[in-house]
């Protein structure tokens, strides 16, 4: 039997943490305000790309909290019993950020009144209309799930881990459906997106969680077992490596279309704008830091460990940049066989206020996390393996 | 597809949905405390008990450690009405070696309940017709024409008592740890249903003469039709939903203390120990001997007695 208990919080440094990510919260939700009063013109955004950081926050959020849970679900759903001290905070982290997620989602909308609207009238044959009804009831699967965790209620557990794991990889699958089924963005349209979100939620969600419970646990004074991480980190490094095979995978099966070859000819080598700058160094380049640092000796420490999940947690925020902007920012092919003039490439760099969006959403996220810890018992007294 | 399947589904099936799993749900826990042998007479007690003609005894102590079931009434119904056991939360901190007063857990608590009791009874004109005279009165006495519209103390206050006595939860560090995450669960969806009910009062209007004809249609078995639910806004929905989602979670929850209260043995029970037996119902049934079922038990020691003139010497 486990024993989940709630933490003292009482130290400065506990006081210290959260204070941080309070702080970080109100500049992120001060920076929506701005954008709230004065418009998206506060934003990098422009008319040809209205889609940013933003969205690709969504993106991302979503991933990393699918990813949360399918790791939270790890012994319900695959039987790794080792990994039961994990499932409760894997599962507050997922419905952190897929809270951070809907609220990215409101900022995007603008007035966060028209979020009704999906509800009055909606439209089934559109991929958004899925994704309100799947992200919603998203949480509260999830959040059943972690009631029934916190009742001790094993057959309720196991059924629903098994069903909020399907359940996430409807809703990030859905996520990436509304990138992959565009067909008119030359860069968008593809059957690979929507697997490769689901292999890249994962690694986010590890990449994310692995740091989290490394600090969690040594400041908590908490044992903590490091071959759980590191066997956790192993799956983070192989599926990394999954990742960069879909990249590959992507990028030359976009690049054969004939018509896309001025597209994915900017999107990947024109270091004129952001976008290959991000793909090459932020996406690949970090994806290949993580990895190597995992086949280092030093990666098999804490620090190594913790480091490696924190640049692929962000070199899959550039993917999700990379998957979303470039494809704007290029000219749509509207009508097939003429050329519109002026035919240019428009860049896009996030403003201050989108990065304080995200960095605000985050906190809010790990902000929950903390208090959570303090409130809830979700923290194995010792993150080991009991021994039969 | 519009809205309106769900916003008829909320108003005509869903309340129903939830009032049977709160009936069924409140008697099943009912009968299981009714039906639940007290094994022991554990009245909770903190004044003098009834004894000696000449030990003194108070009209407080009588309350406080009831003799007689009249007594022990009365003091279900003070506890009930005045919350009398809260009314005693002080503490005493051995380090600091002084006494802390913490009896504004009594004064929340009481503003929370009586201020959630008059905004049901405040409720009650959307399901009556013609509505009581004495919703008036209420009406009256609860709003502050001050404001447009009047400023229902009771619907601030509730809210306000709510959320102290949720940071009492967080806040507090004995109160954190005994705290479940299902006592957090109740307090979210009062303060939902609180929030979302102040918002609809007082910024986002709803169409009140469409809103009573949904509440007369619940109770009076009249599903309304989607003309009418197409009038009221969406925020009426989220409230009713949240306000149905609360009435079928109440008998799973601790706020079954509401019945609980009645059935609880250290209220419910006077104490009376010294006078009269408490058979615990646990006991397995008796069956005594007769003298002649002992006598033939025990026969060869007994008649060496008696030959002995029953005049026993002890072994040395």
């Amino acid at each position: 039997m486990i024993e989940f208990k709630k933490i003292d919080g009482r130290s400065n440094g506990y006081w210290l943490v959260c204070g941080i990510f309070l702080a970080l919260t109100i500049w992120g939700f001060y920076a929506w305000y701005l954008a709230l009063v004065y418009g998206h013109c506060v934003m990098g955004l422009s008319q040809r790309v209205p889609w940013g950081f933003g969205t690709a926050a969504i993106c991302y959020t979503i991933g990393a909290s699918a990813g949360s849970l399918i790791v939270s679900a790890l012994s319900g759903v695959f039987g790794k019993e080792e990994f039961k001290i994990f499932s409760r905070s894997a599962c507050v982290f997922a419905l952190g950020t897929i809270v951070a997620a809907m609220l990215s989602i409101m900022q995007d909308i603008g007035n966060v009144e028209n979020a009704m609207n999906v509800l009055l009238h909606y439209n089934p044959t559109s991929v958004f209309s899925w994704n309100s009804f799947l992200y919603s009831s998203y949480f509260v699967i999830g959040f059943v799930y972690l009631m029934a965790q916190f009742g001790e209620k094993r057959r309720i557990t196991k059924a629903l881990a098994v069903l909020a794991v399907a359940w996430a990889v409807l809703v990030h699958s859905g996520t990436g459906g509304i990138v992959g089924f565009v067909y008119s963005t030359d860069l968008y349209h593809s059957s690979l997106t929507i697997p490769m979100f689901i292999v890249s939620a994962i690694v986010s969600g590890l990449g994310l969680l692995i740091p989290m419970w490394i600090l969690t646990f040594k400041w908590t004074n908490r044992p903590l077992d490091r071959n759980l991480m590191w066997y956790l980190s192993k799956v983070m490094g192989a599926l990394t490596i999954l990742l960069l095979y879909c990249f590959a995978a992507e990028a030359l099966d976009t690049a054969y279309v004939p018509g896309n070859s001025g597209a994915i000819h900017m999107a990947l080598f024109n270091f004129r704008y952001p976008y290959a700058w991000v793909f090459w160094v932020i996406q690949v380049g970090g994806c290949l830091l993580t990895i190597l640092i995992l086949l280092t000796p030093w990666g098999k420490t804490d620090w190594g460990m913790g480091i490696a999940g924190f640049i692929v947690a962000i070199a899959v925020y550039g993917e999700r940049y990379t998957l979303i902007t470039p494809g704007l920012g290029y000219p749509k092919d509207l009508v097939p066989g003429m050329i519109f003039r002026p035919f240019w490439i428009v860049p896009y760099y996030p403003s201050w206020v989108e990065y304080a969006e995200i960095i605000g959403l985050m906190s809010m996220a790990c902000l929950v996390y903390c208090i959570g810890l303090k409130i809830f018992q979700i923290l194995p007294e010792r993150g080991e393996v009991e021994e039969a | 597809m519009s809205f309106v399947y769900l916003k008829l589904f909320v108003a005509d099936v869903l309340p129903y949905i939830a009032g049977i799993i709160f009936i069924i749900g409140t008697l099943n826990r009912i009968i299981n405390w009714a039906k639940s042998p007290v094994a022991l007479k554990i009245p909770t007690t903190c004044g003098q008990q009834k004894t000696l003609p000449f030990i003194r005894r108070t009209w407080e102590d009588r309350f406080d450690s009831p003799y007689t079931m009249l007594e022990t009434i009365g003091r279900m119904i003070l506890e009930v009405f005045l919350f009398r056991s809260l009314f005693r939360n002080t503490r005493y901190w051995l380090d600091k070696q002084r006494g802390v007063d913490t009896r504004w857990l009594w004064l929340f608590a009481l503003a929370f309940h009586y201020s959630l009791l008059i905004i049901v009874l405040r409720h009650l004109r959307f399901f009556t017709n013609p509505i009581p005279g004495f919703l008036s009165w209420i009406n009256v006495l609860d709003g502050q024409v001050a404001v447009v519209p009047p400023l229902y103390i009771t619907g601030i206050l509730a809210l306000v008592a709510l959320f102290w006595l949720w940071a009492r939860r967080v806040l507090c560090s004995r109160e954190r740890n005994i705290s479940y995450p299902a006592d957090h669960l109740i307090l979210a969806l009062v303060a939902g249903i609180l929030i979302t009910g102040n918002l609809m009062r007082y910024i986002f209007k709803v169409d009140l003469y469409a809103v009573k004809e949904v509440a007369l249609g619940i109770v009076s078995f009249h599903p309304v039709s989607a003309a009418v639910v197409n009038q009221i806004g969406w925020i009426f929905f989220v409230h009713l939903t949240l306000v149905c989602v609360t009435i079928a979670y109440l008998p799973f929850s601790k706020v079954m203390h509401f019945a609980g209260v009645f059935f609880s043995p250290t209220r419910n029970m006077p104490n009376d120990n010294r006078a009269h037996i408490h058979i615990n119902p646990w006991n397995p049934p008796y069956h005594g001997i007769t003298w002649e079922e002992y006598y033939q038990m025990y026969k060869d020691q007994l008649d060496e007695i008696a030959e002995n003139g029953y005049k026993v010497k002890p072994e040395v």
